[in-house]
């Protein structure tokens, strides 16, 4: 819509600009034009001034020549001697014709006959009697000459008797004497129509111009090619229908002007008039072409330069436009990008809302499950307490249910932990054999139970012992063997290949942990899925099979965190491989060995006095039950303040270490351990303190060693790790 | 911006970008139509140059019209061949007389135009003298009719090429006799009904000058001529300048018959010329009929602009030829425009390119069509003329082409101009007769 609103500006101007500049050549014109006629007048009135001048002068003449003849009292014949010897030059084209004014029948001329050169009688009296019509004939031109009230005896143009030729007289009255008597006369100073253009026509810088001279009726007594008819109102009548009767009131009554009129070929031509002012008897004429006269002055140079620059704005608008529309393209294909990753953000929230409904779905189901399980065997056990054996069957399985649904929590903690990017980690020199051990430790027992036969193979192993984060690897290998032994039915087997693999980096050795099972297999589609978190190609309700369907995300991102890779490659029913390739920095041996032998240390706590901070009594009850068995003597203290109070009231060897809860009411364990670190008693605030908390992340660990602490046990308890930890720390 | 307003754009600027530039200037397309319409009528001359058409030649034409629109329309078509040309038309007040002395001058006229009736009496001097036989020219002559080529030789030779028709007839004011709810008489008595009709309706039907009533019933008197079974004799008997006064009979009996009757207002005698005033006369919208010759009839549509009656009540009205046969119209046409070449012409070559030129049916239709007279290749299409151009052959006569000789056909003409002179019978109508042939006689000792 802009555009159009764009266009419309620029349509706009465009009109302006070319309306300014069409009316300002109009007016330019109009101005020119209005000069020029004005100029072309003015000459018209000069030269009628000119003409009539002239007229007087010819006729001043042919009245001298009158006067002269009347007081001579001569015959006709000596009076024609007399007047050719006044004319002078017997070559001139003018003549003079005297002529009997009783009926103009017989005369004499200083020309002789065109067709005898001994002829010099005249008559004007030929077409008189006939042809009335010819209205221009000489002797009608004789009769209508007034010679008492005009200055000016002058004929209009008619065909002269002797030469043929159109000629116009001056005339004058005289006396002659025939046959003794006294006879009136009409002396005609005869001059050719031809001879009086060519005095009449003045140099002036209308070089194209005709010029005419009407009589007051319109019959021309001058006229030029270019004017047709024998009469010029009739002339502009024929082409332009303009009326004679007001062309002539035009002419004879302004004075002095022009006309705009077409000529006989089509052509516009502009014809100045001035009438004679004395007299009014007759009036000249200058026509020329109008496109003669009136010159274009058209500015062309402002004209291009406007449409240039009308042009250039043609031009910019384009640019513009195109700039505009290059620039809305790139912002349309930002939007359209931007939406493509909305909407692909929204397909995968979409996806990662579905997946995590699937998953709270699936949690309802695999965390109530457990727990139904604890809480149903509790209650059976309660009632079967007398039973020991029942007893201990419950507690069996809620044991396991209750570490099933710490597998579930943890896995849930860690994958959002990972997600926000708060895993780090924690990279100590380990040896790829003792990794071995422990996931043989671990797993064994429950491969023997599902009835699966769980090999570990090492191959080429040239560096045993490298950095890397012990507990991750342990989880990596742990998850993938889990995983196989979940997917795997009784009498199938789950392989796990370690081998090392060249590696071109210097200080690096290249690792694949193949972890293969004989299970049910995943379908090709799945596969690609695997990896993402809250996947599982069935549920657990529908598989049977437990399971967060978090454990292969966990182990990628886990992979990804050791710039590690990792691959699946399964067919339904024949089993699954996960192929991990992970590069660790090699480790000195010894320090391997130092790390492994640490895990060496055993102590007898029988007797070592313990102060148990702990707010919750439960935790307090299983904590007392777990170290009074191994010979721990318990104080417990409520909260931070408790603690830090019995640790400065007590005596000298009072404590040999301290569990410090972390949340608390009053004060947390952090300040706690704070406090007691910063007590003046040396031996007081170097009292071994280890964190025993639900705050189990690897932070909390760092922040629990970060203030004083010495060791990190996360809840809930495992009684070899807690025994292990204090164990370690007392050794120390 | 997308593609589409884009171009637009463009097109709406440069379209007003076009506008102001063509504003500034000229007006092309007008120019360009007309030059169209030049390029198609020169096609139909089917002409092609022979001398060189760069050449700057004056060629001066003598004649006998004031003003000649109709040949300046002509030479302007001349003149796309030959753009240096140019005409002067030179109006002679006595063409007879002035033309010989043009034809000897030292700046001899190149072509002249006289009228036939003229040329009867007073050529045979500028004709042997000063006029080139065109059969010896490239002029092609075989565009016109035989009759006419006969009616305008002289001897063996045709010092002419003939454009224009003279006729007689009515010019009718069609709009007049609608209102009176008349229709446009065929015949005589058709004629004579709504004359009668219009006399008891208070109107003179018909409006003429006295010479005009001569030639309109010249038409029935060559009518009556030709369908006698006497006619050889007669027409010999004519030749011979003998008295038949019966030929006149008829024709002056109707006349009187009418005059008799009423039917003439002859007020037109008063006029101060028997052209524009008798044309302007007859446009003031009050007169039936009109009696008239077609070079009249030609003026009377230019001078319509020239009428204030006319502008205020304009009327529809035609020209037909003499409703004076009981059988219908009847016409004798005169071949009476006619064209010569000087052989004094110092551009003769030029000025026989031009009669070339004028000698196509192309050339004279154009004169014709300009003129508004009929034209003598008698086929050509004017609205003004249509009921002369429905003439039936039987109906029209050319005269000079038949067994009457063109001086006892003028001779007939002339006499019979006196036909409404008072107490004029069939005596004084062959008196007048002797007497044309006896000073055409004359003239020729």
């Amino acid at each position: 819509m802009k555009y159009w609103k764009i266009i419309v500006v620029n349509i706009i101007i465009v009109l302006v600009v070319v309306g300014s500049i069409s009316l300002y050549t109009t007016r330019q014109r109009e101005n020119s034009r209005a000069a020029a006629l004005s100029a072309y007048e003015n000459t018209a009135a000069s030269m009628e001034r000119v003409l009539n001048s002239y007229m007087l002068s010819e006729q001043q003449l042919v009245d001298s020549w009158a006067n002269s003849v009347n007081v001579a009292r001569l015959t006709m014949e000596t009076a024609i001697h007399f007047l050719e010897g006044a004319l002078g030059k017997s070559d001139s084209p003018a003549s003079i014709h005297l002529v009997w004014s009783d009926d103009y029948s017989e005369g004499l001329s200083t020309q002789a006959h065109f067709d005898c050169e001994s002829d010099y009688s005249v008559s004007y009296a030929y077409s008189k009697d006939f042809w009335q019509s010819y209205e221009s004939s000489p002797a009608i031109v004789l009769d209508e000459l007034d010679f008492f009230h005009e200055k000016v005896h002058m004929t209009k143009a008619y065909t002269n008797p002797i030469s043929g030729k159109k000629v116009v007289s001056f005339c004058h009255k005289i006396y002659l004497i025939d046959k003794m008597k006294k006879r009136e006369a009409i002396m005609l100073y005869v001059l050719p129509e031809d001879y009086l253009k060519e005095r009449w026509i003045f140099a002036t810088e209308y070089t194209g111009a005709d010029v005419a001279v009407i009589e007051a009726n319109g019959n021309y007594i001058i006229q030029p090619i270019s004017m047709k008819n024998t009469n010029f109102y009739e002339f502009l009548f024929s082409y332009n229908q303009l009326r004679p009767d007001e062309i002539k009131e035009t002419v004879f009554e302004s004075g002095n002007g022009n006309i705009t009129a077409l000529d006989s070929k089509g052509e516009m031509n502009v014809y100045a008039y001035a009438k004679e002012r004395e007299t009014e008897a007759h009036a000249i004429l200058v026509g020329m072409p109008y496109n003669d006269l009136v010159v274009d002055t058209t500015d062309w140079t402002i004209i291009l330069v406007t449409m240039v620059a009308l042009a250039i704005a043609l031009v910019v608008n384009l640019l513009y436009f195109r700039f505009a529309s290059q620039k809305e393209h790139e912002q349309i294909d930002i939007i359209l990008k931007q939406g493509a990753r909305l909407e692909v953000a929204l397909a995968e929230a979409q996806h990662a809302n579905r997946s995590k409904t699937i998953f709270l779905n699936n949690m309802s189901h695999d965390i109530r499950t457990p727990m139904n399980a604890i809480i149903g065997f509790t209650l059976l056990a309660v009632k079967s307490i007398d039973e020991k054996e029942q007893v201990m069957d419950y507690l069996q399985k809620i044991s396991t249910s209750s570490t099933h649904l710490l597998s579930l929590i943890n896995d849930v903690l860690d994958m959002s932990r990972i997600e926000s990017g708060k895993m780090k980690l924690d990279e100590e020199c380990l040896r790829i054999p003792s990794i071995v051990k422990d996931l043989k430790t671990i797993v064994l027992n429950d491969a023997q139970v599902r009835q699966l036969d769980f090999q570990v193979e090492m191959n080429g192993i040239e560096h045993e012992t490298v950095y890397g984060d012990k507990l991750r690897l342990n989880q990596i290998l742990l998850n993938l063997v889990s995983n196989a032994m979940k997917f795997t039915k009784a009498g199938g087997s789950v392989t796990v290949i370690i081998s090392e693999k060249e590696c071109a980096k210097e200080g690096k050795a290249s690792y694949e942990f193949r972890v293969k099972d004989t299970g049910i297999g995943m379908s090709k589609e799945f596969s690609k899925h695997v990896f993402e978190p809250f996947e599982r190609e069935r549920t657990s309700t529908v598989s049977g099979i437990q399971g967060t369907g978090l454990g292969m995300s966990i182990t990628k991102k886990i992979v990804d965190m050791m710039q590690g890779s990792i691959t699946v490659d399964s067919e339904e029913g024949v089993g699954t491989e996960f192929t991990v390739k992970i590069t660790f920095r090699i480790c000195e041996a010894s320090e391997a060995f130092e790390s492994d032998a640490q895990e060496q240390i055993s102590i007898d706590f029988e007797g070592k006095k313990l102060l148990l901070v702990e707010d919750n009594e439960l935790n307090q009850e299983i904590a007392i039950a777990i170290l009074e068995d191994v010979g721990f003597i318990i104080d417990v203290a409520s909260d931070g303040v408790e603690a830090v109070e019995k640790v400065e009231k007590a005596e000298p060897g009072q404590y040999d270490i301290i569990l410090m809860d972390i949340q608390m009411p009053i004060m947390d364990g952090y300040h706690a351990t704070e406090k007691i670190r910063q007590m003046e008693d040396s031996e007081k605030s170097s009292l071994p303190i280890i964190a025993m908390t639900a705050n189990a992340f690897e932070e909390d660990k760092k922040k629990a060693l970060e203030c004083g602490m010495n060791g990190h046990v996360a809840k809930p308890i495992k009684i070899e790790l807690l025994l292990e930890t204090l164990a370690k720390i007392m050794k120390k | 911006m997308n593609r589409f307003l884009e171009k637009v754009f463009i097109i709406v600027y440069l379209v007003l970008i076009a506008v102001g530039v063509s504003g500034c200037g000229s007006n092309d397309s007008t120019d360009a139509k007309s030059e169209s319409e030049l390029a198609n009528r020169l096609k139909l001359y089917g002409y092609t140059p022979k001398l060189d058409t760069n050449a700057e030649v004056s060629l001066n034409v003598l004649g006998l019209f004031g003003n000649f629109e109709a040949l300046e329309r002509v030479f302007n078509d001349f003149n796309q061949y030959y753009p240096n040309v140019t005409l002067t038309y030179e109006y002679a007040d006595n063409i007879m007389e002035s033309a010989p002395i043009r034809c000897a001058a030292r700046d001899a006229v190149d072509i002249v135009f006289i009228n036939s009736n003229e040329y009867e009496y007073y050529c045979n001097e500028l004709c042997e003298k000063y006029l080139v036989d065109l059969k010896e020219t490239d002029v092609n002559l075989s565009v016109l009719d035989e009759q006419v080529l006969r009616a305008t030789a002289s001897g063996e030779k045709q010092y002419f090429l003939p454009v224009f028709f003279q006729s007689s007839g009515l010019l009718v004011n069609k709009t007049l006799l609608e209102r009176y709810g008349l229709q446009i008489p065929g015949n005589r008595g058709e004629f004579e009904e709504v004359c009668d009709y219009l006399l008891e309706k208070g109107v003179t039907p018909i409006y003429a000058r006295d010479k005009m009533i001569g030639y309109f019933f010249y038409n029935h008197l060559i009518g009556q001529l030709q369908k006698r079974t006497d006619k050889a004799k007669v027409m010999k008997q004519l030749n011979a300048s003998e008295s038949v006064e019966d030929v006149f009979e008829e024709s002056l009996s109707i006349y009187e018959e009418w005059e008799q009757k009423g039917y003439f207002d002859h007020s037109g005698n008063e006029l101060a010329d028997e052209y524009e005033a008798l044309i302007l006369r007859f446009l003031e919208g009050d007169i039936p009929f009109m009696m008239g010759i077609s070079d009249t009839i030609s003026g009377t549509k230019k001078r319509e602009a020239k009428s204030d009656a006319f502008s205020d009540a304009p009327f529809e009205y035609t020209y037909i030829p003499a409703p004076t046969s009981e059988n219908g119209m009847e016409c004798a046409y005169v071949p009476s425009f006619l064209f010569g070449l000087c052989n004094t012409s110092k551009h003769l070559d030029y000025a026989t390119e031009f009669m070339r030129f004028l000698a196509t049916r192309e050339g004279l239709t154009t004169m014709a069509i300009v003129k508004g007279m009929p034209s003598v290749l008698q086929d050509t299409k004017d609205s003004r003329l249509t009921y002369f151009e429905a003439l039936p052959k039987e109906a029209q006569w050319v005269i000079g082409a038949g067994e009457l000789s063109k001086h006892t056909a003028n001779s007939l003409y002339y006499s019979l101009l006196h036909i409404a002179e008072p107490g004029m019978d069939t005596k004084g109508l062959n008196t007048y007769f002797q007497a044309y042939m006896k000073d055409y006689d004359m003239e020729n000792d």
